[in-house]
Parts: structure tokens; C-alpha cells; sequence
């Protein structure tokens, strides 16, 4: 059973987490980086809804665009290299440690991968309050994993804060 | 002989510079209400109170001004805002 231990020096260590969550956890990256127009619209969304500013518009594709996706990008490959240095325990399950400091780049990640999944498959606010059905329908399993990526989220917030 | 190209440099409308910008949080289905509280004390420095008020009003009306004040300040927060993911956009505030 899925074990979660908050550590002395505030990192966490998540243990005996199973196949199916390591896994999930592992392709959190996916929905963000599928390269769907949707997708990028969300993660970068216009400052102002007055068309008649274009030159903020302008200015915000040039100059803040790319930091925010430097920065979107940097919290993912956090997260990606610590679910690297996980470990495999003897049963098959696995361990690892987020550190305290990589505790913001989950909370993005999480949340850009979520945003990502309901941008994808169009879920409407009635869906996300659902539960998932037939898991193998993908529409579906997006459902599941953003409810473990949310309550993963909603979880590592109460500790940050 | 080389001659330099006068550089197109836009400044800003002295009329926006003087103007009231709000910071304006709009309502999406997928953000979570603690992560949304969080991310308005740290960006804002709002209490938890405060914090939970605004969270509350964009989830039930749509939209919640969140800041208003100078142009730059409020692009600096939009910014920020995006930076945490949340829908945010600035506007000019109603002249009274």
C-alpha cells in the first residue's frame, strides 16, 4: 500500500507505490509536451481581453512567452528527474524522494499536466466531477489521471502551505 | 556610406501610464480552490481570509478584480499569475 512520509529536512518520500501510479506519474509530461494547439493556448494565455491592445499582445508573445515556457519546462524535467532516481523495491514496487525544494515544480507540473488532459479531451466542468468509467477508453483513463494528478496536487499544497 | 535606420521604438500612451489597471482573475473549471488560495497569497501577499474570498468570487461569479493601480505593476502581476497558471488578464479600470 502506498505509503507517504514527510522527512525531517521537509523532502517526501513516497513508498511502495505501485506499477499503474509510477506509471501514470512517469507520463505526466505527455498531455503538456503533445504539441496541441489547445494546449499551448491555455498554458499561455493573452493578458488582456481588449483586442485594441496590440501591443501588449505583441509584447507578451515576445518577451514573457518564452520565460513562462522556460520556466513550465524546468518544473517538468524536476519532476522527470526524480521520478529517474527512483527505486525498485523487492516486491516491484517502487520509491522515491521529492526534495523540498522541487515541491513548486510538482505543483506546476501537476497542474500544467491537468490543465493539458482537460484542453485535450474537452472535459466539461459536469465530467470533472465525475469518476472515470471504462479505463480503456482513453478519454476516460485522462479522467482518472488527472483526478490522481489533482489529488496529488491538492495534497502537496497543504504542505507547502 | 552606411546610414542607421531610425528604430521603431513604441512607448506607451501617457493616457495608460496615468490610468488605473486592474488585475482581473477569471474562473476555470480545472485550477484547484486551494491551489488558487495559495497562489494569491504568494503572488498578492493576501491573508488566507482574503485569499479564500477572491478564490470564492471567481468560482462563483467568473471573475474577481484581484489588484488595480499602475500599468507596469499590473502587468508584473498578470505575469505572475500566469506563471502559477491562472487565467488573469489586465484592464484599464472605469474612469469615475
Amino acid at each position: 500500500m502506498l505509503t507517504i512520509q514527510i522527512l525531517p529536512n521537509g523532502s517526501i518520500l513516497f513508498d511502495q507505490v505501485g506499477d499503474p501510479l509510477f506509471e501514470i506519474l512517469c507520463s505526466i509530461r505527455e498531455p503538456v509536451e503533445s504539441g496541441d494547439p489547445l494546449v499551448e493556448s491555455r498554458l499561455f494565455p493573452q493578458p488582456s481581453e481588449n483586442a485594441d491592445e496590440d501591443d501588449l499582445l505583441d509584447d507578451w508573445k515576445a518577451l514573457v512567452e518564452p520565460d513562462l515556457h522556460d520556466s513550465f519546462l524546468a518544473a517538468r524535467e524536476s519532476v522527470a528527474a526524480d521520478l529517474r532516481g527512483a527505486q525498485e523495491n523487492s516486491d516491484g514496487s517502487y520509491h522515491f524522494t521529492i526534495p523540498r525544494s522541487h515541491l513548486d515544480n510538482w505543483l506546476s507540473a501537476l497542474n500544467q499536466a491537468r490543465l493539458a488532459l482537460a484542453e485535450i479531451h474537452q472535459f466539461t466542468e459536469a465530467e470533472l466531477s465525475r469518476a472515470p468509467d471504462d479505463l480503456s477508453d482513453p478519454r476516460e483513463l485522462a479522467l482518472m489521471r488527472m483526478g490522481v494528478y489533482g489529488t496529488l496536487q491538492e495534497w502537496l499544497v497543504s504542505v507547502v502551505e | 556610406m552606411a546610414t542607421l535606420e531610425t528604430p521603431d521604438i513604441k512607448t506607451k500612451d501617457q493616457s495608460d501610464l496615468d490610468s488605473v489597471w486592474s488585475v482581473i482573475v477569471h474562473n476555470d473549471p480545472v485550477n484547484l480552490m486551494s491551489y488558487v488560495t495559495l497562489v494569491f497569497r504568494r503572488v498578492l501577499g493576501f491573508s488566507k481570509q482574503k485569499a479564500e474570498r477572491h478564490m470564492l468570487e471567481v468560482h462563483n461569479k467568473g471573475r474577481s478584480m484581484v489588484w488595480s493601480g499602475s500599468r507596469e505593476q499590473a502587468e508584473l502581476y498578470v505575469q505572475q499569475l500566469h506563471a502559477h497558471l491562472l487565467l488573469a488578464t489586465l484592464e484599464k479600470a472605469p474612469t469615475p
